[in-house]
């Protein structure tokens, strides 16, 4: 008998590629269920087109790879998935598919495909679609109000929460309201208990660090705990500020995706830490919409330098370890 | 920053039902002819008589084949150890082929850490297992005899790296060694056979086995049975052992420690490139970034590799084993290692 | 060489065409690219900028290489200050030029205009031979590239009018239903560079693999290397063979064009 082995190792851990991104797939349908009971099916069709929008356009582009189409790949479904869920529920539907068309089109494939993206494609197709069609963004539906398929002017158009702290009120939710996600503000960011649930489903199948959103919201309470209105309390700013926009959804997911986050876990942390401050400055001086989104895509610019920077020290560190171990023989 | 050392991975260890099971035979006469002269009732021990004893018997040390009168003799110009460890720390899943005979023979065992116990009068003399094995049908006894038997915990790669942390005057002798230096003593045997475990999902009575030396690998598969056709079958270890082509014509040494025979789902071969999810640099022990480094490697970018640390890979296989994608990255990282000798980087092509 | 360009329509073509389609320079050389990235967000503008760039090139690009046979060797670094002094001096006159054709051009434009003083240096370095130019050759190869360079600006003016207002040249196109807004925006400019010089290399590079793959399965070298493959397969050995001096020749022309890229 002769045998032909493979490589080593000839054992292997149990989880697969396909595995790990349908994880986070499956972190993000529990937003959809709080979308369809908010908003009805429509939230269902939006997800579902801009997520085959997602995929053709990476089988497509794919092609262009010279690896041929891989039909396997199902990075393009989470962030087709994340890009609905970040859209009021009464936008057309053409805005989600070209967001999405975009983010892969534009900002993964010309890098080089999944696991070569320098920019979170969810988070550029985001801002792409926010510069061309801004105000249709800004205007979201009052939840438990059930839409039909096709949205007319009958459907009446709110500001979310963090349009009105920006202008400087203080927005009238109350508890309840607060906790169960009623109340305006795009598909599937409102409901923060549920999305830190997921949070805990994706710490305990290890595909997130604990530090990293960690350390976003702790920068974000500290500065809303620092700054805020004269009338309300530093938590009661804490918790406005957490459930206002986008911030615990990008938090959770977008920030978290481990292609463009930096390997070393220092790195991790200051690049959660820079992620924090320029999400707060935008909320204070920037425009209204999407602070998170926007101050990811910059701090992701800066990934590859903390790194960087972590693994000189760390090199310096062996240096001197070497040193000191010569000096002692 | 602790991180160098802790570094690593937790493998799943396999290593039942080989451990538990009693330790086997399959001795060949060839290997029973030779006697040596026993160690008499009340003869003293001394290190010079403990290293003739060994290099009558050809006693070899498994942990890396050297013969075990070589290394008492190089104690012998040095101050008397510390600490001696009989080393029964099998960090390898599948592998158990120290800790088995342990609990098996461990009366020999015993009897020959106490012979290097009177003859070199260390402070402490112990024995070490691996920590991190679960899921054990029997338990590992915390003493045998008057030695106390210490768990050492770590992350693959761990048997490397555990000793040397012990400090510089520590004598760490393989149990199986042990085994056979109290035979000799008390027998006048010659070392003519070692401890192997056989073990893998194709097997179909998976222990561990005294062989006689020089054996061929098809007899010990043949001993145990094989269930299924092995897609690989490598010695000493499933992660970065020797792959074995032809097993009748391979035999076993006096270093080796397991013959390891798995069959691999399909699933587990290679269907996507890199993801990017970063899970090796979170698991090489040496603080690299397999990751980069396989990018640099596959795209021929000689100079990034070498600013990368390639000198510095030791080929533990960790990167490959966590990969999600099945890649093969601590082979092509080895390969390039070999191809591009240090020093004679060039800007990348 | 000549033979080979006798047979090889697609080559002869790219070596005419040299500043238009092989050596494009905004493409290849990063001319004009503040032009195209930022200014060019309509037909009107875009060709507004190509006239306002034939007027500054060619008088600057037939000027320069006269006046620079003319400077002692010592005085090289004047080179640049003086194209650029050169540059100005024709862009007053352009600036006015424009206007008059379009005042909503110079408007949109704006102060990106006055770079064309400063996007003529790049052939401020190409005299650094101090002989006599040929000015019927300079012109020529300065037409093209102005070809070129053009050719990119309308591209992406016509483009970004039609996804970003749904007009062309102001008039409104009835079938057009969607307007990004974001096209106008500096970013998308970039990435729509981009994209263009990535098509073009992608249709040179389809080209040339047409041509490769015609080469071994339609041409007279198809038998000789069946020949080849037959031979290969016989010898127990793998002794590197003596290729026919043809396809030695042909592969290596390849090569060079692409290298040339």
């Amino acid at each position: 008998m002769i045998v032909k082995s493979k490589p080593f190792p000839q054992i292997r851990a149990e989880e697969r590629s396909s595995l790990v991104m349908l994880d986070t797939a499956i972190a993000l349908i529990p937003p959809f269920f709080m979308a369809v009971f908010y908003y009805g099916i429509r939230s269902l069709a939006l997800g579902a087109l801009t997520v085959l929008a997602a995929l053709v356009t990476n089988w497509i582009s794919s092609l262009f790879n010279g690896r041929g189409i891989e039909w396997w790949d199902a990075s393009p479904v989470v962030t087709g998935m994340i890009i609905a869920l970040m859209m009021p529920a009464s936008i057309p539907f053409y805005i989600p598919m070209l967001a999405a068309v975009f983010a892969i089109f534009v900002v993964k494939f010309p890098y080089g495909g999944t696991g070569n993206n320098v920019f979170n494609p969810a988070a550029a197709g985001l801002a792409f679609v926010t510069i061309c069609f801004g105000t249709q963004l800004s205007g979201y539906p009052t939840p438990l109000e059930p839409l039909s398929l096709v949205v007319d002017e009958t459907v009446k158009l709110v500001q979310g929460p963090a349009a009105i702290l920006k202008m400087g009120a203080i927005p009238t939710i109350s508890t309840e309201q607060l906790a169960l996600g009623n109340f305006a503000g795009p598909m599937g960011t409102t409901n923060i208990l549920v999305i830190a649930a997921c949070l805990v489903y994706l710490l305990v199948r290890k595909n997130v660090k604990w530090y990293v959103p960690a350390a976003y919201l702790g920068t974000v309470c500290v500065f809303a705990s620092r700054i805020h209105h004269e009338d309300i309390g530093a938590m009661e700013s804490i918790i406005l500020e957490l459930v206002a926009g986008s911030l615990m959804f990008v938090a959770v997911y977008m920030l978290t995706e481990p292609v463009t986050l930096p390997k070393r876990p220092m790195a991790k942390i200051f690049y959660a830490v820079t992620a924090g401050i320029v999400t707060m400055l935008f909320r204070y001086y920037g425009a209204v919409h999407y602070s998170a989104v926007f101050a990811l895509l910059l701090t992701n610019a800066f990934s590859p330098l903390f790194d960087h920077l972590v693994e000189r020290g760390n090199l310096i560190e062996l240096m001197e370890r070497r040193a000191d171990h010569e000096e002692d023989e | 920053m602790k991180l160098w050392n802790t570094k690593g991975i937790i493998l799943e260890q396999k290593k039942e039902p080989a451990l538990s099971r009693d330790l086997q035979q399959l001795l060949t006469e060839q290997g029973e002819s030779a006697k040596v002269e026993t160690l008499a009732e009340n003869e003293e021990v001394t290190l010079d008589r403990l290293i003739r004893l060994c290099n009558e018997a050809s006693i070899v040390d498994e942990r890396d084949g050297e013969p075990l009168g070589d290394i008492l003799m190089g104690w012998k110009l040095r101050a008397a150890p510390k600490l001696i460890v009989g080393d029964a720390v099998d960090d390898e899943p599948y592998v158990s082929n120290q800790t088995n005979p342990l609990m098996k023979q461990s009366a020999d065992a015993a009897y020959g850490l106490r012979l290097l116990q009177t003859a070199l009068k260390p402070q402490k003399a112990y024995f070490a297992v691996y920590r991190e094995m679960h899921y054990l049908n029997s338990r590992v006894p915390t003493k045998i005899e008057e030695f106390v038997v210490r768990k050492m915990g770590g992350k693959y790669p761990m048997e490397r790296r555990a000793f040397s942390r012990l400090g510089d005057d520590v004598l760490a002798v393989g149990v199986g060694a042990l085994i056979h230096l109290a035979r000799a003593a008390k027998e006048g045997r010659v070392q003519s056979s070692c401890f192997v475990t056989v073990a893998g999902n194709c097997i179909g009575t998976p222990c561990n086995m005294e062989v006689t030396i020089g054996t061929p690998v098809s007899a010990l598969l043949e001993h145990c049975g094989l269930i299924t056709d092995p897609t690989s079958l490598s010695l000493n270890s499933a992660m970065v052992g020797k792959a074995v082509e032809d097993p009748e014509q391979t035999l076993i040494q006096a270093n080796t420690s397991a013959v390891i025979a798995i069959r691999e789902a399909k699933k587990n071969l290679r269907h996507m490139d890199c993801i990017g999810c970063s899970r090796c640099v979170e698991v090489c022990p040496e603080g690299l970034n397999p990751m980069e480094l396989y990018r640099a490697t596959s795209t021929n970018r000689r100079q990034t590799a070498f600013e990368l640390g390639l000198e510095r890979c030791i080929g533990c296989a960790a990167c490959s084993y966590i990969c999600p994608s099945r890649l093969e990255l601590s082979h092509l990282i080895r390969e390039k290692q070999e191809k591009w000798p240090k020093g004679e980087h060039c800007h990348d092509r | 060489m000549k033979k080979m360009s006798k047979r090889n329509y697609y080559r002869r073509f790219l070596s005419v065409t040299k500043g238009i389609f092989l050596k494009n320079p905004v493409l290849t050389m990063g001319f004009a690219v503040p032009f195209v990235v930022v200014a060019t967000t309509s037909l009107q503008t875009a060709v507004g900028l190509s006239i306002g760039l034939l007027l500054t090139l060619v008088p600057v690009g037939l000027i320069m290489p006269l006046l620079m046979a003319k400077i002692p060797q010592d005085f090289q670094w004047v080179d640049y200050p003086l194209c650029a002094l050169i540059a100005a001096f024709f862009v007053l006159p352009t600036r006015v030029i424009v206007g008059n054709i379009s005042p909503a051009l110079m408007d949109s434009v704006g102060v990106y205009f006055s770079l064309l003083c400063v996007s003529t240096l790049l052939f401020a370095a190409r005299g650094k031979t101090r002989k006599e130019p040929d000015l019927a050759k300079v012109l020529l190869e300065l037409v093209k590239i102005w070809i070129g360079a053009a050719m990119v600006l309308l591209l992406v003016g016509v483009v970004r009018e039609i996804f970003g207002y749904g007009t062309l040249w102001g008039k409104a196109l009835p079938w057009v239903k969607l307007r990004f807004s974001g096209v106008m925006v500096s970013a998308f400019g970039f990435i729509l560079l981009g994209f263009v010089a990535a098509l073009g290399k992608k249709i040179h590079r389809t080209i040339l693999a047409a041509q490769i793959w015609t080469a071994r399965n339609r041409g007279p070298i198809k038998e000789k290397l069946i020949e080849l493959a037959h031979k290969m397969r016989e010898d127990e050995e793998e002794t590197p063979e003596e290729l026919p001096k043809e396809t030695v020749e042909e592969t290596s022309k390849e090569n060079q064009g692409k290298e040339q890229e």
